[in-house]
């Protein structure tokens, strides 16, 4: 935990905290979810893994994407004091099974409209950021990736204040929130010095509206590999940069030169939920927009479900795209000597950082929840994806993958995945 | 045919009386009335401020908790879980509190006028007020 938020828990437990427990007995919660999940795709040159996860695989069935366990334990306090430790192990950035702690926070509760709570967190970019790991609480077999993937960070270790309050007949919630945060990738480590955002949330019968704005300002990637196998190619780009005769070649340069002196953007997500005893729909608009080399985005995401028994179909539709930076670039330079250089820097940028990022895709979804157990659900889940661009050299959430040379495998932009999963909450 | 349909009938209404359930807070309570909806979104943790006043659902050993969400708040127990774990999972509350019986239940609705729980009608006594249906 960074040093602020701490001096800050420390203050306030100074303030209230030792009367508060004098008058109760605290009370300690273990609970707990998993997953244990297969997935496979149809097509050996394509794998699927999550973003911030070393290995993908494809073609065959495999437990490495989304299987995984979640201990949490609750400490009430009093009726006004309570903290919370969460530690989710899955496969991440090393290909292990790794736990991280995502949630250790104290919350205070002022009063049935306030609370504050201080330490670690899930930054609430969109509707299901926060649930993402407990597919026990999805309705697919999980989260929707093409909007909670739009925010490349998970968590922030910082503060969070929520206002609740009657509004017509319905009651609606503002919460700010502001911290720092650290975050791995296989490739890079960043930090995050401000993370800071503000959501709305209104309800009413059986409609949930929701609008969060989450603003990211000095991430920067301070190791891992890419950095060092980028640092010739940012040194050659800075030699050409005071050459440079177009927008393009300028902007470009100083976008990827902000991967290590610091970048920041922010992301707006729309989302409006129904749920009543026979229906269940989800839809969310995101869009992020940031000021690295890294492509601005939009995605779209609408999944409905009919429940009947403890049965529960469901279909949906989903897209993301990156807005820009998907093509290949040109640098037009003043000195026609330097014009060959640019031109091969201009290709090394084009197929290691920009392609890799255009990963557009349409999403087609039909899957089946069998609540078998009170504790226990099955999902079985198929997704028909069309990629945009079938040539890029994808990565994140779909993984090109080589063949024995090396060589990208062919692929006709048409995939399948197919999802088994066991959903359990203790 | 009329000696074995008396019995019968006299069965029926005693289940239909004993299947009335109601929902009920400290007669103290400012809140005077809740629909359907505001308890579904009451009881799935989404909502718990009402006209301007708290409101805890809580429940207790031997609830009849399935007929209540299924006729009442119109959720099938799976459901309610399902909303429950998001709530745990991400720090954003807890389920309802599970009472050791009524009779504690019952006790702790008449010293907090901000708890509301679901009885048969037939167990509503002094000190507790009706606000559903």
């Amino acid at each position: 935990m960074p040093i602020r938020p701490l001096l800050l828990l420390l203050g306030l437990l100074a303030l209230n905290l030792p009367a508060a427990l004098a008058e109760d007995t605290p009370q300690l919660h273990l609970s707990g979810f998993g997953s244990l999940a297969a997935t496979r795709t149809d097509d050996p040159a394509i794998g699927f893994k999550r973003n911030f996860q070393a290995r993908a695989n494809a073609d065959e069935w495999s437990f490495e994407a989304d299987s995984r366990l979640g201990v949490q334990l609750d400490l009430q306090l009093n009726p006004s004091w309570q903290g919370v430790v969460q530690v989710v192990g899955m496969q991440r950035e090393r290909g292990k099974f790794q736990p991280t702690v995502e949630w250790a926070n104290l919350a205070w509760q002022v009063n049935p409209n306030w609370r504050l709570r201080l330490g670690r967190m899930v930054t609430p970019v969109t509707s299901t950021s926060e649930s993402r790991e407990v597919g026990y609480a999805q309705l697919g077999a999980r989260a929707p990736l093409e909007t909670v993937g739009i925010y490349p960070m998970v968590g922030h270790d910082g503060a969070d204040l929520r206002y609740r309050q009657s509004l017509g007949s319905g009651e609606a919630r503002v919460q700010v929130f502001a911290g720092q945060t650290a975050f791995k990738l296989p490739f890079l480590e960043y930090e995050v010095d401000q993370v800071a955002g503000a959501l709305f949330t209104y309800t009413l019968n059986d409609w949930t509206l929701r609008y969060a704005h989450t603003r990211i300002r000095d991430a920067r990637a301070t190791g891992g590999s890419y950095l060092e196998t980028t640092r010739p190619l940012v040194a050659g780009l800075n030699m050409i940069a005071p050459f440079c005769a177009a927008t393009l070649c300028s902007d470009t340069i100083t976008r990827i030169n902000r991967l290590s002196s610091g970048w920041g953007g922010h992301f707006n997500v729309l989302s409006l939920g129904y749920e009543d005893g026979s229906w269940s729909l989800q839809t969310e608009y995101a869009t992020r927009k940031l000021d690295t080399f890294v492509s601005d985005g939009r995605s779209l995401v609408a999944l409905l479900g009919y429940h009947h028994g403890e049965l529960t179909p469901y279909l949906g539709f989903s897209r993301a795209d990156s807005t820009n930076r998907q093509r290949a670039v040109q640098f037009a330079v003043s000195n026609p000597a330097v014009q060959p250089t640019a031109n091969m820097l201009a290709g090394i940028v084009s197929r290691n950082l920009y392609e890799p990022q255009a990963a557009n895709r349409k999403l087609y979804t039909l899957g089946l929840r069998w609540d078998v157990h009170e504790q226990l659900a099955l999902k079985f889940q198929l997704d028909q994806i069309r990629h945009k661009y079938t040539d890029a050299n994808y990565n994140g959430f779909y993984v090109r993958q080589p063949d024995a040379d090396g060589q990208l495998r062919p692929y006709d932009g048409r995939l399948r995945l197919y999802s088994l999963s066991a959903d359990f909450v203790f | 045919m009329h000696m074995l349909s008396l019995p019968l009938s006299l069965l029926l209404l005693s289940t239909t009386a004993r299947a009335e359930l109601v929902v009920v807070t400290s007669h103290e309570s400012p809140i005077s009335q809740l629909s359907r909806a505001q308890l579904a979104e009451v009881f799935s943790g989404r909502t718990r401020i009402v006209n301007g006043h708290a409101i805890t659902p809580v429940e207790y050993e031997n609830a009849d908790r399935e007929r209540f969400y299924q006729q009442v708040l119109g959720r099938s127990p799976s459901q309610m879980r399902t909303i429950w774990a998001k709530l745990l999972f991400t720090g954003d509350g807890q389920p309802p509190r599970v009472f050791g019986s009524y009779a504690e239940a019952r006790s702790q609705l008449l010293a907090d006028r901000g708890l509301i729980t679901y009885i048969d009608s037939k167990q509503l006594g002094p000190g507790l007020k009706v606000i559903f249906p």
